[in-house]
């Protein structure tokens, strides 16, 4: 950004630093993160959402739980074979209630069919 | 000499990562470093400590080891007692599992079980961003004894250390560009919100971009109507608080 002479001058008077500005399309390389599912539970005050997303690489879940007070706890899970979904919601604390949107999770895995 | 035969591999798998276009990428990305470096196990964790909102995760955790020992340590709360966290946020320095002595029946537990879950050594990184409001912790794992483990995963700590910080600015870059697209926040939105942050009025912005005060006035309103709020001070906060302009 080129600065007209009055301005700068009025940043030399009034400001230490020139503005520093972001531009959004240099910020990150450009994101294939599809949403193919999600459904959540309240469970006790808390809620507790999976979400899958499918990449250009693969799958990945997000288990994010937010608790009483509002701090929110996420674990993102690359899936690249059926028994890390297995073992992840076999190992869940809620794994009874959530079972049924594991279930469903699974079966968008399924139907995909590059997941075994 | 490990390191010199790991090299040239090891930094294109970091390049990669770089580059890496979405979580399971980078992941896959993450295993490759860390197997190649002699581990079999790691934890990417994302703090925010000073941010209670539901909107932003206070935690957030990258699994690259066995999916029960993640679920495990948020089913016990063990990042309430994590010494390694507890350590991570007043310290840059990678330690290793043998570092770090529990002192309650609660962290010896959870010790025990990390131990049993691909953490036999382990090897823990912590990293920090300039402001020191997000911090990250790498925790690397090994399922050899701890002695030997630990002085494989030591003789790594540069490799180690740089996998930490290109993950906390990874994980930074995602976490703008959720916030940016959430909110339909463009270039220009940016561009005014900078300068007000460094103290410019509206008829400085106009100035600068070339355009009426009115236009700027336009512009605010915008601002304030995406981010749901009433003062345009209050966009300034929120896009300090979000690292936007950073």
């Amino acid at each position: 950004m080129i600065l007209s002479p009055t301005s700068q001058e009025l940043i030399r008077r009034r400001l230490p630093a020139r503005p520093v500005v972001t531009a959004i399309g240099h910020a990150a390389p450009t994101m294939t993160k599809n949403l193919i599912f999600e459904r959540g539970l309240s469970i006790g005050g808390e809620s507790v959402v999976l979400s899958l997303f499918k990449t250009t690489h693969g799958f990945s879940l997000q288990r994010r739980l937010v608790e009483r007070d509002q701090s929110v706890f996420v674990q993102v899970l690359p899936i690249t074979a059926m028994d890390d979904l297995h073992r992840f919601a076999t190992a869940d604390p809620y794994s009874e209630e959530l079972a049924p949107l594991y279930y469903e999770v699974r079966r968008q895995l399924l139907e995909d069919g590059t997941v075994e | 000499m490990t390191r010199r035969q790991t090299h040239p591999e090891v930094s294109g798998l970091f390049e990669k990562l770089m580059a890496a276009e979405d979580d399971s990428e980078l992941a896959s990305c993450v295993k490759s470093i860390v197997t190649t470096l002699g581990a079999e196990s790691y934890v990417f964790v994302t703090l925010h400590p000073g941010d209670i909102s539901s909107s932003r995760a206070t935690h957030r955790f990258l699994i690259g080891c066995r999916p029960e020992w993640c679920q495990m340590y948020n089913a016990n709360k063990w990042y309430m007692t994590d010494p390694f966290l507890d350590y991570s946020r007043s310290n840059t320095a990678p330690v290793t599992g043998s570092q770090i002595v529990a002192t309650t029946q609660g962290q010896r537990e959870m010790l025990a079980a990390a131990s049993e879950n691909g953490f036999r050594s382990g090897f823990v990184v912590p990293v920090h961003t300039s402001d020191t409001e997000r911090i990250g912790v790498l925790y690397i794992g090994s399922d050899d004894t701890q002695a030997e483990g630990e002085r494989k995963l030591t003789a790594q700590r540069l490799y180690f250390r740089s996998l930490a910080m290109e993950l906390l600015d990874w994980f930074g870059r995602e976490a703008k560009r959720e916030v940016l697209e959430a909110h339909d926040i463009t270039d220009k939105d940016l561009q005014v919100v900078g300068y007000l942050k460094n103290g410019f009025t509206a008829e400085d912005i106009a100035r600068e971009m070339d355009v009426s005060v009115q236009t700027i006035y336009g512009n605010y309103k915008k601002i304030k109507d995406k981010l749901g709020v009433t003062h345009i001070s209050e966009a300034v906060k929120f896009a300090e608080v979000h690292d936007l302009l950073a």
